[in-house]
C-alpha cells in the first residue's frame, strides 16, 4: 500500500475513533513514562556522584587513600611527589559535616579540603577557587547548597555582607563564612552538589586533625601509572589503600545496587503493568479493527496490505505515544523522582543533578514502540486461511466481541503452566524472580475470561433470587454482549491491583524489616549521644573526658564508647560497628541468618570475631567460623565468623565486632556515639536535659533516646525507599484513571442503546443502577484477580529482596492492605465514572430514534 | 375533531429546538391529533418534519413548549419524572426503526426487558413474554440470540418486546424502514391486528406506502404542522368508530 493510502487509511481512523486512539495512546504513555522516570532517577544518583568526584579529582588517576576518617600524616605527600612516575600530587582531607543555614536548616554535606596542588589538577570545580580563597578561613559552597541553606547570593547578597554559616563537624559547631558560592557559569551541573570546599588548613583546624589528610590524588605521567599504583602500595604499607581516584564512584555504584535493584524491580513491575494498560487499552480498539479489517478485505484490500496497514497505525500511535511518554517520565525524574536517598549521604558525595542516558531513552522508547506493534496484532488473526473474509459478523454478541469456552479454557490452561514454569524457574534461578513476576502478571491475565464467565454466573444467580436485582440481571446481560471489552477492562483492574499489591506490601515489608532492625539495635541504651544527623553513627567526636561527665549526671548509670564508621573492603563501602562488651545484644537478634544470636554475641566479646553480612560471606565463598581479613588503618587483620546476617539496612552491607577489637585495629579511642544507660526510675527527659547541659556551648552532639533514635532511621528509611511508594500510587492512579477512561468511553458509544432502554421505560436511576452494576462486576473480577497473583507476587518480590539486596524484608501478608487497594481502585474509577454514568443515564431518548 | 374517549389526544401542541446560530427550530407547530382505542394512525411526512417528536411527546419522554398531550384524559406534563417512566412502562409499547436488541440476549429475554424495569422476577417475565413471541411467530426462535434471527425476525421481538406490557398506546417509529416489502407487509398487519384484538391505539410514523392500506387514517406532518389528516377506506365507520361518531 502506497504512503498516502497508510496515512489516509489511518487518518479516517482518528477522525471517526478519536477516544479509543487517545485512550490506547495514554496507556502506552504512561508505562513507558514510569520506566523512563524510574531509569533517569537510578542513573541519576551515580552520574551526579560522579560528576562531584572527578570535578575535584580533575587529572588524578590514582589516590593513597586511608581508612577510617582521622586520615594520616600530611608528610606522606612529599614521598609521594618523590616517587618515579608522578607528575603531581594533592592532599585532601574529607569529612562528613553538615551545615546549618540562617533557616535553621541542616544539611549533610561532603566537606572536601583544597590546598594550593590540588587547584593544580585542574578539576572542573577547584578550577574555579582562586588563591586568594585558599588563604581565606571560610567555605565555598556550589548554589544548590547555598540555596538548601537559606543563603541569597549573587548581586543582591552583596550588600548583606559575608554570609555566615554553622559548620558542624567531629562533634563541634563553628561559624565559618561563606567565602564564594559557585553557579553553574562557573561549574556547571555540579552546582547542584551538596558540598563544601574549603582550605585544607582551615579545615585541619576546625576538624580537630592538624598535620592529617584523608586522600593523595596523583597525577601520574603517560604510561607510568602501573608503576607507581605499585610504588604508592609500597609506601602505603598494608595500613593505606591505594585506588582509583574515582573510586568512590565505583563504590557508589556498588551500594545503591541494592535500591537500583529494588526500586529497578519496581520499575520493571511498573513497566510491565504500564505497557499492559496498553495492550489492554489496545484491546478495546480489537473489535472495532476487526470489523475494519473484514470491510476493506470484502473491497479486495489484500492481506498484505492489511497487515501494513494495522503495523503503520501501530507505528504512528506507538511512536507519538512513546514521545508523550518520555516528556513525562522526564518531569517526573525531575519532580517526584528527583529526591537523592539520604542516607547515602553520609558515606558519598552525592548531587541532585538529573542526568539522563541514552540507554535509559532507548530502552523505554524502543519498549513502548515495540509493545503497541505487538498489540496491535490480534486483528490480524482474522487473516488466517481458515477464517471467512467476514467472520466477525457471525459471532455471539456484538461483532468481535466473542470468545468462546474452549479459548477461554484454553487460556486458563496456559496460564496455570505459566505459573508452573515460572516457579520452577525460581528454584534453579532464584534471581529470575522479574521474570516470574511478569510471567505471574501474564498469567493473571490470561485466566480473566474464565474468572470473568464465572463471576457472571454468579451475579446471574444472586440476581434471579429477586426482582430488585433485575438491573443486575440488565448488566450481566450487557457485559455478556461486549466480552472483549469487559475482559480488557476487567485486565486493566487486575493489572494495577497486582502492582499496587506486589510494590506497596513489600516495601511495607522492607521498612518492617528495617524499623525492627533499626529499633533492636539502638535499643542496647536508654539515651544516645551522637552527631546531629549522624543517622548510623560513623562521625567520631573528640570525647575530652565526656564520658565521665555524663557518668557524673544524677540519673545516669553506666555510659558506653561506641565506635563505627566505613570501610571500603571487598569493593564495597561496608558499615563497621563496634559496640562494648559490656553492651547488651551487640547483634540484633531479628537480623541473624546463619548461626547463633547468643553464642555469635559471647564471641564478638571475647574478641578476635565478628559478624558479617551475607552478601559479604557469600562474596568471599565464607562460613560461620571462617577467618575473613580484614584491612583495617593499622593493617590487615584477621577475624572470625561468629555469624552471618542480613545487611542490616545498609545496602553494602555491614560489619560487627567488639570495640576492644576496633579500638587496637583502628587505633583509635574517639567514640562515634555515646550510650547512656539510666538507673532504674530516673526520668528520662530530665536525664537527657541534664546530659544536653554537660555537652557545652559550640556543640554539634545531640541527645537522643532510642525511641527518637529508631523513629529517626525509620524516616530516613522511608525517604530512602520513598520511590518504591511513589511508584505503587502513581500506578494505581493511573490505572484507575485508565479504567474510568476507557469505561467512560465505553459508556459513552453506548448512548443509542441507552437511549433504546429509556424508551422501554428505564429511567435514568435504572440507567445508573445497570451501569454500577456492570463496572463494579468488571472491576471487580479484574481487581479480585489481581489480589490474588499480587499476594503470590508479594511472596516472590519479598524472595527477591532479602536473597538478591539482602535487605531484611519478613514477609506479612497484607490482606488489610489488599484489600485496600482493591476498594481504592475500584472507589476511585466509580468515582471517575461518576460522570459519565450520570451523563449517559440521561441520555436523550430520541437518540435511539436517530439512526 | 373531537377526543371524547380518545385514548392519545394532542391539542397545539408546540415543541421547539435551538438551531446553529441561535434560530429555533419548530419541530412540532400546533399539531392537534387524537387516536382511539384499536385505532391505528400513519404518519407520513418528509425527514425532519417533526414525526419522531411528536412520538417522544406521545411517549412522555419530552414535554411541550405549549399545548396539551393527554393520554386517557390526563395531562402528560403533569407526571412526575417517576409516574412518566411507570406510564411508560405500563400503558405505551415503543418500536423502532432500528430494533435496539441486546446482543447475545434471548428473543424471550429481549422481549421480556421492559418487565424486568417493572420488577418482575426474570422467570415470571420470560414467561409473559413467551405468548407474544409465539404470537408474532416465534415460538421456535424463543432462545435464539438476535444474532442468530433474519431482520424481519428481530423486528418482530422488538414489537413482542412492545407488547408484553400489553399497552393501552402503541408507538411506532418505521418499524417497517429496514425490511422488505413482504416483512415490511406482514409487519404492519402484525401491529393493526393486535391494536384491534386488544383495543389499542397505535400512532404509526412510516414513509411505508403498504400503511396507507392499513392503517384507519394516515396523517401528512410537514414542517413541524399537521397538513392532512383523513381516513383511508369505504369501511371507515366500521373501522374507525370515534370518528363515526365525530
Amino acid at each position: 500500500m502506497r504512503l498516502s493510502g497508510l496515512i489516509y487509511f489511518y487518518a479516517r481512523r482518528l477522525r471517526t475513533r478519536p477516544a479509543q486512539e487517545l485512550l490506547a495512546g495514554v496507556g502506552i504513555a504512561i508505562g513507558v513514562a514510569l520506566v523512563f522516570a524510574v531509569q533517569v532517577a537510578n542513573s541519576s544518583i551515580t552520574d551526579s556522584s560522579s560528576a562531584i568526584v572527578r570535578g575535584i579529582a580533575g587529572s588524578a588517576s590514582l589516590q593513597l587513600r586511608a581508612r577510617d576518617t582521622h586520615g594520616f600524616d600530611e608528610h606522606l605527600l612529599h614521598r609521594v611527589r618523590v616517587l618515579p612516575g608522578v607528575a603531581r600530587a594533592a592532599p585532601i582531607l574529607d569529612q562528613n559535616a553538615a551545615l546549618v543555614g540562617r533557616n535553621g536548616r541542616r544539611v549533610a554535606i561532603d566537606l572536601a579540603s583544597a590546598a594550593p596542588s590540588l587547584l593544580a589538577l585542574d578539576g572542573t570545580i577547584t578550577r574555579s577557587i582562586s588563591l586568594h580563597n585558599l588563604s581565606t578561613a571560610g567555605v565555598i559552597l556550589p548554589s544548590a547548597t547555598a540555596k538548601a541553606l537559606g543563603l541569597s547570593f549573587g548581586a543582591s547578597a552583596a550588600a548583606e555582607g559575608t554570609p555566615r554559616v554553622s559548620l558542624e563537624v567531629r562533634g563541634r559547631a563553628t561559624s565559618v563564612a561563606v567565602i564564594a558560592v559557585l553557579g553553574p557559569e562557573t561549574i556547571g551541573a555540579l552546582s547542584n552538589a551538596m558540598a563544601a570546599i574549603a582550605p585544607l588548613w582551615f579545615v585541619q583546624k576546625i576538624s580537630g586533625l592538624p598535620g592529617r589528610v584523608t586522600r593523595i590524588l596523583v597525577t601520574t605521567r603517560p604510561g607510568a601509572q602501573r608503576k607507581v599504583s605499585g610504588e604508592l602500595r609500597t609506601l602505603a604499607g598494608g595500613r593505606l589503600t591505594v585506588a582509583a581516584a574515582d573510586q568512590d564512584v565505583a563504590l557508589l555504584k556498588q551500594a545503591i545496587v541494592p535500591n537500583t535493584e529494588a526500586t529497578g524491580f519496581f520499575a520493571l513491575v511498573s513497566g510491565i503493568v504500564g505497557l499492559l494498560l496498553a495492550f489492554n487499552a489496545m484491546l478495546l480498539t480489537v473489535p472495532e479493527r476487526r470489523r475494519v479489517i473484514a470491510d476493506l478485505r470484502i473491497q479486495g484490500v489484500k492481506p498484505s496490505q492489511l497487515v501494513e496497514m494495522v503495523l503503520f497505525q501501530a507505528l504512528c500511535l506507538g511512536v507519538i505515544a512513546s514521545l508523550v511518554g518520555l516528556l513525562v517520565g522526564d518531569l517526573l525524574s525531575r519532580s517526584i523522582f528527583h529526591e537523592t536517598p539520604s542516607y547515602l549521604a553520609t558515606a558519598f558525595p552525592l548531587g541532585t543533578q538529573t542526568v539522563i542516558g541514552l540507554v535509559p531513552l532507548l530502552v523505554s522508547f524502543g519498549g513502548g514502540v515495540l509493545a503497541t506493534c505487538i498489540a496491535a496484532v490480534p486483528p490480524l488473526l482474522d487473516l488466517r486461511g481458515d477464517r471467512a473474509v467476514d467472520a466477525v459478523y457471525y459471532e455471539e454478541g456484538e461483532p468481535g466481541q466473542a470468545l468462546n469456552k474452549r479459548v477461554e479454557v484454553r487460556l486458563l490452561a496456559a496460564g496455570a503452566l505459566l505459573i508452573l514454569i515460572t516457579s520452577g524457574l525460581l528454584v534453579f534461578w532464584p534471581s529470575a524472580v522479574a521474570v516470574a513476576i511478569a510471567g505471574l502478571a501474564i498469567a493473571a491475565l490470561l485466566s480473566i475470561p474464565l474468572g470473568f464467565r464465572l463471576v457472571l454466573w454468579l451475579a446471574e444467580r444472586l440476581a434471579t433470587r429477586t426482582s430488585r436485582l433485575n438491573m443486575l440481571t440488565v448488566a450481566v446481560r450487557a457485559l455478556r454482549a461486549t466480552t472483549v471489552r469487559s475482559l480488557a477492562l476487567a485486565a486493566t483492574g487486575a493489572i494495577a491491583v497486582f502492582g499496587g499489591v506486589v510494590a506497596e506490601d513489600s516495601h511495607n515489608d522492607l521498612l518492617h524489616g528495617l524499623y525492627r532492625d533499626y529499633g533492636e539495635y539502638v535499643s542496647t541504651t536508654d539515651l544516645w549521644v551522637v552527631n546531629n544527623n549522624d543517622d548510623l553513627a560513623t562521625m567520631s567526636f573528640s570525647a575530652d573526658g565526656l564520658p565521665g561527665r555524663i557518668a557524673a549526671v544524677p540519673g545516669v548509670a553506666n555510659v558506653r564508647t561506641y565506635q563505627g564508621g566505613f570501610l571500603d573492603f571487598d569493593g564495597r563501602r561496608v558499615w563497621v560497628i563496634a559496640r562494648s562488651a559490656a553492651a547488651p545484644g551487640p547483634i540484633p537478634r531479628s537480623q541473624i541468618l546463619e548461626g547463633s544470636v547468643v553464642a555469635a554475641s559471647a564471641r564478638i566479646r571475647e574478641g578476635g570475631w565478628m559478624t558479617v553480612s551475607q552478601k559479604i560471606a557469600q562474596g568471599q565463598h565464607l562460613r560461620v567460623g571462617d577467618a575473613l581479613a580484614l584491612p583495617t588503618p593499622t593493617g590487615v587483620v584477621r577475624y572470625r565468623i561468629a555469624a552471618t546476617t542480613t545487611n542490616l539496612g545498609w545496602s553494602s552491607g555491614a560489619i560487627v565486632l567488639d570495640s576492644a577489637d576496633y579500638r587496637r585495629a583502628w587505633a583509635t579511642s574517639d567514640p562515634t556515639a555515646l550510650e547512656v544507660d539510666l538507673r532504674p526510675g530516673a526520668d528520662p527527659a530530665a536525664v537527657r536535659r541534664a546530659v544536653r547541659n554537660t555537652l557545652g556551648p559550640g556543640t554539634a552532639l545531640t541527645v537522643q533516646t532510642s525511641a527518637d533514635r529508631a523513629a529517626q532511621a525509620d524516616a530516613l528509611a522511608r525517604q530512602g525507599l520513598s520511590r518504591m511508594s511513589q511508584i505503587s500510587l502513581m500506578l494505581m492512579i493511573a490505572a484507575a484513571l485508565a479504567m474510568a477512561a476507557a469505561m467512560g468511553t465505553g459508556i459513552w458509544q453506548r448512548r443509542s442503546s441507552l437511549a433504546s432502554l429509556r424508551i422501554h421505560s428505564f429511567s435514568p436511576w435504572q440507567l445508573r443502577g445497570v451501569l454500577l452494576c456492570e463496572a463494579t462486576l468488571v472491576l471487580g473480577t479484574g481487581c479480585l484477580t489481581g489480589a490474588v497473583a499480587g499476594i503470590y507476587g508479594h511472596v516472590l518480590s519479598d524472595r527477591f529482596l532479602r536473597l538478591t539486596t539482602g535487605f531484611p524484608a519478613p514477609f506479612i501478608l497484607g490482606g488489610a492492605h489488599t484489600l485496600q487497594t482493591v476498594v481504592l481502585i475500584v472507589a476511585a474509577a466509580l468515582l471517575a465514572l461518576t460522570i459519565p454514568t450520570y451523563a449517559a443515564s440521561r441520555v436523550p431518548p430520541r437518540l435511539a430514534l436517530q439512526e | 375533531m373531537s377526543d371524547g374517549g380518545a385514548v392519545l389526544a394532542l391539542e397545539g401542541v408546540v415543541k421547539h429546538y435551538g438551531g446553529f446560530g441561535g434560530e429555533v427550530v419548530r419541530a412540532v407547530d400546533g399539531v392537534t391529533l387524537s387516536i382511539d382505542a384499536g385505532e391505528m394512525v400513519a404518519l407520513h411526512g418528509p425527514s425532519g418534519s417533526g414525526k419522531s417528536t411528536l412520538l417522544m411527546l406521545a411517549a412522555a419522554l419530552m414535554a411541550p413548549e405549549a399545548g396539551v398531550v393527554r393520554f386517557e384524559g390526563q395531562d402528560l406534563a403533569s407526571l412526575s419524572v417517576g409516574e412518566a417512566a411507570e406510564y411508560l412502562r405500563r400503558k405505551v409499547g415503543f418500536v423502532s426503526q432500528s430494533f435496539h436488541l441486546m446482543s447475545g440476549v434471548p428473543a424471550v429475554e429481549n422481549a421480556a426487558i421492559k418487565l424486568l424495569a417493572d420488577r418482575v422476577p426474570l422467570r415470571d417475565a420470560r414467561r409473559a413474554a413467551t405468548p407474544w413471541l409465539e404470537r408474532v411467530g416465534l415460538a421456535a426462535r424463543l432462545n435464539y440470540t438476535p444474532e442468530q434471527l433474519s431482520g424481519g425476525e428481530r423486528q418482530r421481538v422488538a414489537i413482542a418486546r412492545a407488547l408484553v406490557n400489553e399497552p393501552r398506546l402503541i408507538l411506532a417509529d418505521e418499524p417497517t424502514g429496514s425490511l422488505d416489502t413482504r416483512r415490511g407487509g406482514e409487519i404492519l398487519a402484525l401491529l393493526a391486528g393486535i391494536a384491534r384484538e386488544h383495543g389499542a391505539a397505535v400512532l404509526l410514523v412510516t414513509h411505508d406506502p403498504q400503511a396507507a392500506g392499513i392503517a384507519d387514517r394516515v396523517c401528512m406532518l410537514r414542517d413541524g404542522k399537521l397538513a392532512t389528516d383523513e381516513s383511508t377506506a369505504a369501511d371507515a365507520p366500521e373501522r374507525m368508530p370515534r370518528q363515526a361518531r365525530g
